[in-house]
C-alpha cells in the first residue's frame, strides 16, 4: 500500500461527506473486475503496470481460473480531487477538505451469482454500470439496474472496451458516437421505467453531457469523461467547461470557418463528439498500429504527454496501451465521475432510510441513518458473509448505516425473523474485532463510523446469512434483501458413508451461511438438497462443499426441478371432512387464486402484515376479491407466507374463532405437503364454507381439528383439477446471425419459446429472447455451444412459474411422471392418494 | 392410522383384520405348548395366571384357558387382551390389577425385559416349510462361504432348529443367533427383579441363551465375542466383527423387527425368507436413505423448544429411569419437556398437543419405528434425542432402537457433560427451517436488561416474554385464541337456537346422504 494506511483510512472515515460507497455492476464479461483492476491500480495497492491482467478483485483460485467473479469483494480506495473540480459536485461537500475514501465493491456478472449483487448494492449507494460498448445493453444489464434503482441506488455509466470497438470492429466515427448514444438510450430507458423521475433521488437518468457517463477501457487502462476533453479545449474555444462538454455531445456541430456551434449538421460543420474526442482517439491508434514508431512518439509528444525511455521502446499494440494509460488514465476519469457524481452516505442516507428500516420513520434509530449520525444508536446491516481463513469462521460483512461499530462493542444481533419486544431470533454479544475488507486482505480497525462497509468478527454464528446490529434496544430490522433470482435447480447430496453425516451436515451449514442466496434443506426423506439460481452456481457450490466446508466425498444425484402444486378450477363438489371423533366437520373448496395474485404475493404488494381493510382494498381493486372475503383472509401459507391463501367465506358460525389456530396449523401443513407429491402448493386459495363444532371445547381440540382440516384441505386440491407447476427460465441468447438456426434447433428441443429476435444496432450480432422450463435446462450451455460452434453464450434467469400441461393424477402424461418420481425419491406411497382418504360423506 | 379417520360409515361396514380361523383342537395343545405352561406353572406353582393374547389369537383364549384349568386346581387363570402399547410387550400392569403372580405370554413378542412379574413366552407355531425355506435360500444367495447370522421372528422359534441343521450344511460358517429373554446387559444388578428370580422358564432348547449370562462360554471350543441386540445373543468367532456378517432373516418381511435389525446392523446385507407367503427377496433398500432420514429427525429434535416425553411402556424395565433421564437431558439442553401417557399413539391424541414441537417415545424397540406421516409432529427415538442434546455423544452411525441401551452402566452410554457456562449456547443454524437456533440454555438477552432499566409497571404482555424458557405458555400467547377472552360485549348477542340431534355420525337433520 503506497497511497494510505490504515490511520490515513480511519481518519477520512469520519467525513462522512467525503466517502462514496459503490458497487460495479454490469452483464458477464462486459469488463467490470478488470476496470476495478484499474481503479486499484490507481489507488495504489498493486502496481499501475499489471492493472489490466491481474483481476485484483478475483480473489479464489478458481475465479482467476475461470476469469468469471464468483463472490463480490470489497475493496477501499483513495482519491484526491483536485480542489478546482470540488466545484462540480451538486450535493452537501466539505470545500475544505478533497480526500475522499471511495469503498468499491466489484460484483459478478454471471446471472447465477446476483444474490451477490444484490448483496452488494445494499451496502453501497452508487452504482457504476458497465456496459460493453460492442454488446451493448444485456440481459444481466437490465436485471442489475433495475435492482438498483429498486435499492435507491445512483447510476453512472461507463462504456467500456471501446478498443475492442476501434481495433477488432474498425467502427467509424460516427457509428461509434451511434452506438453509444443507442446504448445510453437503452440504459435511461430502463432508469425510466423502473425509477421516478420525481422521485427522492432527483433524475437519475444519465448523460455525457453532465459527465455521469464515462468512456475507455479497462483492459487497456484508459477512460474519459466529457470533462477531461472539455478541460484540454477550455483554451482554444474559450467556453467555460460546463458549457463545452454539453457542445462535446449529441446534435452539436461546430462549423471551423464561421466558429460557431450548430444544431444541426450543416456542409462544413462536424459532430463536437466525434471530431474533438474521437478523431484525436482514432489518431493515435492509427499511428500506434499502422504508422512508425517515431511518427506516433511525435504525435502523442504533441498531446502534451510524457514518455520515458522504455515507453518508447515499446511498438504497436503495447505502446497503444501506454500512451493511452498516460494520456487518459482510467483511475483519474473513473475516480472523478465516481466523487463527483455518486451520492456520499450524507446525501444517499436520507432518501434510502425510509426503504431500509422496518420500524417507524421517527423513531431513534430512523433518524440516525436519514442524518448519518454517529453519535446514535449503532445500526449496521450485515449483507454476507465472507470465509475466514479459519475454517468454519466467517467475517460478517456490512454497512454502518448510524453510529459507530468497534470492537469489544456489546451489541445486540438480530436475524431476519426478529420482531421488537421479542426474543425470538436476538443474540447479545460482543464484536470481538472490526475490519476493513481490502480485496484479498483484511485489515483490522478500532472503529468504524456509519457511512462504511466494514466486516466484524466474532458475529457470524448468530445469523445464518444476512441481518442487522444495533445498540438500540428497540431498533426494528433493516429491511432484508429481495434477490432478482430464485433457487429453482436442486441437487441431492449424500455421503458415502452415513457416519459422515455430521461432517455433510456441518460442511452444508458452512456452505449456506457462505453463499447469499443457496438454499440447504434437509427434506424430511432425509435427503440433504442444495438449490441453487442455475448449474453454474451450483457447480460452485458443490466444489466449495467437497473441497471446502466438509472435505468429504460427495455423491450428488442428477440436478431436478423444484415443483409447485396448484389447482385450476374450483372444487367441483363441497368438501368434507369429519374430525377422528366424527363430531366435527369442514366444508370447504379449492379455486386457483387471480392471475397475477401469486407473484404479488411473492413480491411482498400482497403481506400476510399489512393492515387487513387496505389489503382487502387492494386485492378487491387489482384483482377482482370480493371485498368481505377479502378481509377474511386468515393466512398465508406455507410457513405463513406463502403464496396461497385460507379464506373464511362462512356465516355465523359458533365457535369458530376456536378452532382457527387448528385450521390454520393443519392449512400450513397441507400447503407445505401438497397432495400430489408433497410440494409447496402454489397460488390456490382455500375457502372455509361451513363448519360443524361439538358444542363441548374437549372435543373440538387441536387434535381433531389439524388432521381434519389437513384433510379436507387435500380433498378440496384434489377436486379442483390439481395441476403441477414448472419454473420456467428467461434465457437470453447472443449470437452472430448465422448460428441462429442453431439456436432455434436446440431451444425448440426444448421446450423453448422464441418470444423476442432482434439484430443489437447495424452489428451482425443477434439476441434471441425465450422461455424455456428450468427442467430443459440441464446442459443447455454445452448444447447450444456445439450447435453453433460455440458462438453462442446463455444466459438464464427464473422468469416465472407456469403450468406444466396434463392433469397429475394421469400417471401417462408429464406431470403425472414428474408425481411418480417425486413421490418415489421422497419414500412415499406409490400413487396420489385417493379422495376417498380425505373426503368424508354425511 | 387412517382408519381412525374414516367417516361414519364404514365403522359399521370394516371387517375387523384378524385371521378368523381359529386353531383346531388337536393343533391347540401343540401350538400352545400347554404341556409346556402346565410344567411351569407347576413349577413354581402359581396361584393367579393371567395368559395374554394378541388380538389375533384371541378368538382360541377361551378353549386355551379351559385346557389349562381343566389340568389345574387351585388356580385362577384369566384372560388378557393387548395392551395399550402393542401386542409385543408383556402387559405387566394390566396383570397387576388382577394380583397375578405371573403370565404367560403368547404369539411375537419383542424380548423386552420386564421387571415386575415371571413371564413365560409362548411364540405360538406357525406353519413353516423348512424344505421351501432352505431352497430358496440357497437361490438367493448361492456363496455357500459367506459369512452369516440366521435371525428370525419369535413364531418361527420351533422350526429354527432344523432350518439351522441344514444350513448349516450349506454355509460353512452360519451362525444362528439366541433369544433372549431379557436383553438386560449382565453388569445391570439383578436385585430389582425382586424375590422372584425366575423371571421365564427356559425350555430345554440349546438356542434359548440363559437370562443375563453373556460372557464367552468358557467350555466352548473357540473362544466366541457375544454380541446382544434387538432381544437376540449372537455369538461370534473372536476377531471377527459384526459388520462382516450377512444377516438370514426368516419371518414376515413387514415386521417391525426386521426394521429394527436392519436399522441395528445397518451395514449388512440381508436375506429374507417369509414362510407366511413363501417369499425370498435379497433387500435392497438402502439403510443408508433409512438412516439419512433418522438423522433428519435428530435435526428436528435439535430444532424443537418444546418436547414430549410420550410413554408408550408400561412394561419395559427401565422405562421410567429413561424418562428421567430424558428430562434431565432436555433440561440442560434448555428445551421444556411434558412427560405424556396417550395409550396407543395417534395422529389425534398427539395433535392435541400442538405447542409440543417434537415428541420423544419411550418404548419397547419394536413399537418405536413406525411410519408417522399422518402425524403433525415428528417422532423420535431416545437415541435421536440423545444425540441431539446430549454434547458428548455423536452420531457414528450405530443404532439402537432399544433406549435401556442409553442408560448408565450400559454398552452404548455416554455421560453428557456438566452443564458448561450458562452463557455458552451454542448457536446452529437449522437446515430445516433455516434459522439460528441455540443448543443449550440461551442467556435470555435484553429482556433481564430492560427489566432491570426501569423499575415501573410492566405490561402483563411484557413479563410473558421475560420468564425466560421458551415454554407453551408462550406459544398459547401466539395463539389468536386463548380460551379465556370474555369479549364481552364484542359478540353479538343472539336468540338460543336448538341444535342438531341425534348422533354424530348422523344428526337428525342430516337423514340424506349426499
Amino acid at each position: 500500500m503506497v497511497n494510505f494506511t490504515v490511520d490515513e483510512i480511519r481518519t477520512i472515515m469520519d467525513n462522512k461527506r467525503n466517502i462514496r460507497n459503490m458497487s460495479v455492476i454490469a452483464h458477464v464479461d462486459h469488463g467490470k473486475s478488470t476496470l476495478t483492476d484499474s481503479l486499484v491500480s490507481k489507488a495504489g495497492i498493486i502496481a499501475s503496470a499489471k492493472a489490466g491482467e491481474t483481476r485484483f478483485t478475483d480473489t479464489r483460485k478458481d475465479e482467476q481460473e475461470r476469469c468469471i467473479t464468483i463472490k463480490s469483494t470489497a475493496i477501499t480506495l483513495y482519491y484526491e480531487l483536485e480542489k478546482s473540480d470540488m466545484k462540480y459536485i451538486k450535493q452537501e461537500y466539505d470545500p475544505e477538505n478533497n480526500h475522499f475514501l471511495i469503498n468499491l465493491i466489484d460484483s459478478p456478472g454471471h446471472v447465477d451469482f446476483s444474490s451477490e449483487v444484490t448483496a452488494a448494492l445494499r451496502v453501497t449507494d452508487g452504482a457504476l454500470v458497465v456496459v460493453d460498448c460492442v454488446s451493448g445493453v444485456c440481459v444481466q444489464t437490465e436485471t442489475v439496474l433495475r435492482q438498483a434503482i429498486g435499492e435507491r441506488i445512483r447510476p453512472v455509466l461507463f462504456m467500456n472496451k471501446m478498443d475492442l470497438a476501434l481495433l477488432t470492429l474498425q467502427l467509424e466515427a460516427e457509428d461509434l458516437y451511434q452506438t453509444f448514444q443507442r446504448i445510453i438510450e437503452n440504459v435511461n430507458v430502463i432508469v425510466g421505467t423502473y425509477g421516478e423521475d420525481d422521485g427522492p433521488m432527483g433524475s437519475i437518468q444519465v448523460d455525457p453531457k453532465n459527465g455521469t457517463v464515462g468512456f475507455g477501457s479497462g483492459l487497456h487502462g484508459w477512460a474519459f469523461t466529457l470533462k477531461d476533453f472539455a478541460k484540454m479545449y477550455v483554451s482554444k474555444f474559450k467556453i467555460e467547461e460546463p458549457a463545452l462538454m454539453k457542445r462535446l455531445w449529441g446534435n452539436q456541430f461546430y462549423h471551423a470557418k464561421d466558429k460557431k456551434w450548430y444544431k444541426e449538421q450543416t456542409q462544413g460543420s462536424v459532430r463536437g463528439f466525434t471530431n474533438y474526442i474521437l478523431k484525436p482517439i482514432y489518431e493515435i491508434f492509427n499511428f500506434c498500429m499502422t504508422k512508425s514508431k517515431e511518427e506516433a512518439v511525435a504525435l502523442v509528444e504533441k498531446l502534451g504527454v510524457k514518455l520515458t525511455h522504455e515507453d518508447k521502446e515499446q511498438e504497436g499494440k503495447p505502446l497503444l496501451k501506454t500512451v493511452m494509460r498516460k494520456w487518459l488514465p482510467a483511475g483519474d476519469a473513473l475516480l472523478q465521475m465516481i466523487v463527483i457524481h455518486l451520492p456520499s452516505p450524507v446525501t444517499a442516507q436520507k432518501y434510502r432510510a425510509e426503504l431500509l428500516y422496518e420500524g417507524p420513520f421517527d423513531d431513534e434509530c430512523c433518524t440516525a441513518i436519514k442524518a448519518c449520525d454517529p453519535k446514535g444508536p449503532l445500526m449496521m446491516y450485515i449483507s454476507k458473509m465472507v470465509p475466514t481463513t479459519d475454517k468454519g469462521r466467517f467475517y460478517a460483512f456490512g454497512r454502518v448505516f448510524a453510529g459507530v461499530v468497534a470492537t469489544g462493542q456489546k451489541v445486540r444481533i438480530m436475524g431476519p425473523n426478529y420482531l421488537p419486544g421479542k426474543k425470538e431470533d436476538l443474540y447479545e454479544k460482543t464484536i470481538q474485532r472490526t475490519i476493513l475488507m481490502m480485496g484479498r486482505y483484511t485489515e483490522s480497525i478500532e472503529d468504524v463510523p456509519c457511512g462504511n462497509i466494514c466486516g466484524l468478527v466474532g458475529v457470524d454464528q448468530f445469523l445464518v446469512k444476512t441481518g442487522t446490529i444495533s445498540t438500540h434496544k428497540d431498533a426494528h430490522n433493516l429491511r432484508v434483501m429481495k434477490f432478482s433470482v430464485s433457487p429453482v435447480v436442486r441437487v441431492a447430496v449424500e455421503c458415502k458413508n452415513p457416519s459422515e453425516l455430521p461432517k455433510l451436515v456441518e460442511g452444508l451449514k458452512r456452505l449456506a451461511k457462505s453463499d447469499p442466496m443457496v438454499q440447504i434443506i434437509i427434506e424430511e426423506s432425509g435427503e440433504h438438497i442444495i438449490a441453487g439460481a442455475g448449474e453454474l452456481h451450483l457447480e460452485i457450490c458443490l466444489k466449495d462443499l467437497e473441497e471446502d466446508h466438509a472435505g468429504i466425498p460427495i455423491k450428488v444425484s442428477e440436478p431436478v426441478v423444484s415443483y409447485r402444486e396448484t389447482v385450476s378450477a374450483e372444487s367441483e363438489i363441497m368438501c368434507l371432512a369429519k374430525s377422528p371423533n366424527k363430531h366435527n366437520r369442514l366444508f370447504m373448496k379449492a379455486a386457483p387464486l387471480p392471475e397475477g395474485c401469486a407473484e404479488a404475493i411473492d413480491k411482498g404488494d400482497i403481506a400476510p402484515r399489512q393492515e387487513v381493510k387496505e389489503r382487502a382494498r387492494f386485492m378487491s381493486d387489482k384483482f377482482d376479491f370480493d371485498l368481505t372475503e377479502a378481509r377474511k383472509i386468515w393466512c398465508f401459507g406455507p410457513e405463513g407466507t406463502g403464496p396461497n391463501l385460507l379464506v373464511d367465506c362462512t356465516k355465523a358460525v359458533q365457535y369458530l374463532n376456536e378452532i382457527k389456530d387448528s385450521v390454520v396449523a393443519g392449512f400450513q401443513w397441507a400447503t407445505k405437503e401438497g397432495v400430489l407429491c408433497e410440494e409447496n402448493m402454489r397460488g390456490a386459495r382455500f375457502n372455509l364454507y361451513d363448519v360443524t363444532l361439538h358444542a363441548d371445547a374437549i372435543h373440538r381440540g387441536g387434535g381433531q381439528i389439524i388432521p381434519t382440516a389437513r384433510r379436507v384441505l387435500y380433498a378440496a386440491a384434489l377436486t379442483a383439477e390439481p395441476r403441477l407447476l414448472e419454473p420456467v427460465y428467461l434465457v437470453e441468447i447472443q449470437c452472430p446471425d448465422q448460428a441462429v438456426g442453431g439456436i432455434f434447433g436446440v431451444l425448440n428441443r426444448r421446450r423453448g419459446v422464441v418470444f423476442d429476435n432482434q439484430q443489437i444496432g447495424n452489428t451482425p450480432q443477434i439476441t434471441v429472447k425465450a422461455h424455456m422450463p428450468v427442467n430443459e435446462s440441464f446442459g443447455f450451455t454445452a448444447d447450444l455451444r456445439s450447435n453453433t460452434g460455440g458462438q453462442a453464450f446463455p444466459q438464464c434467469v427464473f422468469d416465472h412459474w407456469q403450468i406444466l400441461p396434463g392433469d397429475p393424477r394421469d400417471p401417462a402424461t408429464k406431470p403425472g411422471q414428474v408425481v411418480i418420481t417425486a413421490r418415489k425419491r421422497k419414500g412415499l406411497k406409490e400413487g396420489i392418494p385417493a379422495l376417498d382418504n380425505f373426503l368424508d360423506k354425511l | 392410522m387412517t382408519s381412525a379417520f374414516s367417516s361414519g360409515d364404514d365403522v359399521i361396514t370394516r371387517k375387523i383384520q384378524c385371521t378368523p380361523e381359529t386353531t383346531s383342537s388337536d393343533n391347540l395343545f401343540n401350538v400352545y405348548e400347554v404341556d409346556r405352561c402346565l410344567s411351569w406353572i407347576g413349577q413354581h406353582s402359581f396361584k393367579m395366571i393371567a395368559l395374554q393374547f394378541p388380538d389375533e389369537l384371541l378368538i382360541d383364549a377361551p378353549r386355551v384357558v379351559a385346557l389349562l384349568q381343566g389340568a389345574l386346581k387351585d388356580v385362577l387363570i384369566f384372560i388378557l387382551g393387548d395392551t395399550s402399547y402393542g401386542s409385543c410387550c408383556v402387559d405387566e400392569v394390566g396383570a397387576q390389577h388382577y394380583r397375578a403372580d405371573c403370565i404367560i405370554h403368547y404369539g411375537h413378542a419383542c424380548l423386552s425385559p420386564t421387571t415386575r412379574l415371571p413371564v413365560l413366552y409362548v411364540f405360538g407355531q406357525s406353519a413353516f416349510d423348512t424344505n421351501d425355506c432352505v431352497s430358496q435360500i440357497k437361490d438367493i444367495c448361492p456363496d455357500s462361504l459367506l459369512k452369516a447370522v440366521l435371525v428370525y421372528d419369535t413364531v418361527y422359534f420351533h422350526a429354527i432348529d432344523k432350518v439351522y441343521s441344514r444350513l448349516q450344511e450349506y454355509y460353512k460358517q452360519l451362525i444362528v443367533s439366541k433369544l433372549v429373554e431379557s436383553s438386560r446387559s449382565s453388569s445391570y444388578p439383578s436385585h430389582q427383579i425382586g424375590a422372584g428370580t425366575i423371571t421365564a422358564h427356559v425350555p430345554p432348547s440349546p438356542f434359548l441363551h440363559p437370562d443375563g449370562f453373556t460372557n464367552t462360554d468358557p467350555l466352548a471350543a473357540n473362544p466366541t465375542t457375544t454380541v446382544n441386540k434387538c432381544g437376540r445373543s449372537i455369538e461370534l468367532p473372536m476377531d471377527s466383527c459384526i459388520d462382516d456378517y450377512s444377516f438370514i432373516y426368516i419371518g414376515n418381511t413387514q415386521s417391525p423387527a426386521l426394521i429394527n435389525m436392519m436399522m441395528t446392523f445397518n451395514k449388512s446385507q440381508f436375506y429374507t425368507y417369509s414362510p407366511s407367503d413363501r417369499v425370498s427377496e435379497k433387500v435392497t433398500v438402502n439403510m443408508n436413505k433409512a438412516l439419512m432420514k433418522r438423522y433428519y429427525l435428530i435435526e428436528r429434535a435439535k430444532d424443537a423448544n418444546i418436547v414430549g416425553i410420550v410413554a408408550g411402556t408400561l412394561g419395559v424395565g427401565r422405562y421410567r429411569e429413561m424418562i428421567e433421564h430424558l428430562k434431565s437431558l432436555l433440561k440442560k439442553a434448555g428445551k421444556k419437556s411434558y412427560t405424556l401417557v396417550v395409550g396407543k399413539l395417534n395422529p389425534a391424541k398427539l395433535a392435541n398437543f400442538a405447542e409440543v414441537d417434537v415428541f420423544v417415545l419411550v418404548s419397547c424397540p419394536e413399537s418405536s419405528i413406525f411410519d408417522q406421516s399422518e402425524f403433525y409432529r415428528p417422532i423420535v427415538s431416545p437415541l435421536e434425542m440423545e444425540i441431539a442434546c446430549n454434547q458428548a455423544r455423536e452420531w457414528t452411525s450405530q443404532y439402537s432402537s432399544d433406549f435401556t441401551e442409553l442408560l448408565p452402566g450400559s454398552s452404548m452410554y455416554v455421560q453428557s457433560p456438566d452443564q458448561c457456562d450458562t452463557d455458552d449456547c451454542r448457536p446452529d443454524v437449522s437446515l430445516i427451517s433455516n434459522r439460528i437456533r441455540t443448543l443449550g440454555v440461551k442467556a435470555s438477552p435484553a429482556v433481564s436488561e430492560s427489566a432491570s432499566d426501569s423499575k415501573d409497571l410492566v405490561l402483563r404482555s411484557d413479563m410473558t416474554l421475560a420468564s425466560g424458557a421458551a415454554d407453551a405458555g408462550e406459544y398459547l400467547s401466539s395463539r389468536s385464541w386463548k380460551g379465556l377472552e370474555q369479549k364481552l360485549g364484542e359478540t353479538p348477542v343472539g336468540r338460543a337456537v336448538e341444535g342438531q340431534s341425534g348422533i354424530a355420525a348422523s344428526y337428525q337433520n342430516e337423514t340424506s346422504p349426499s
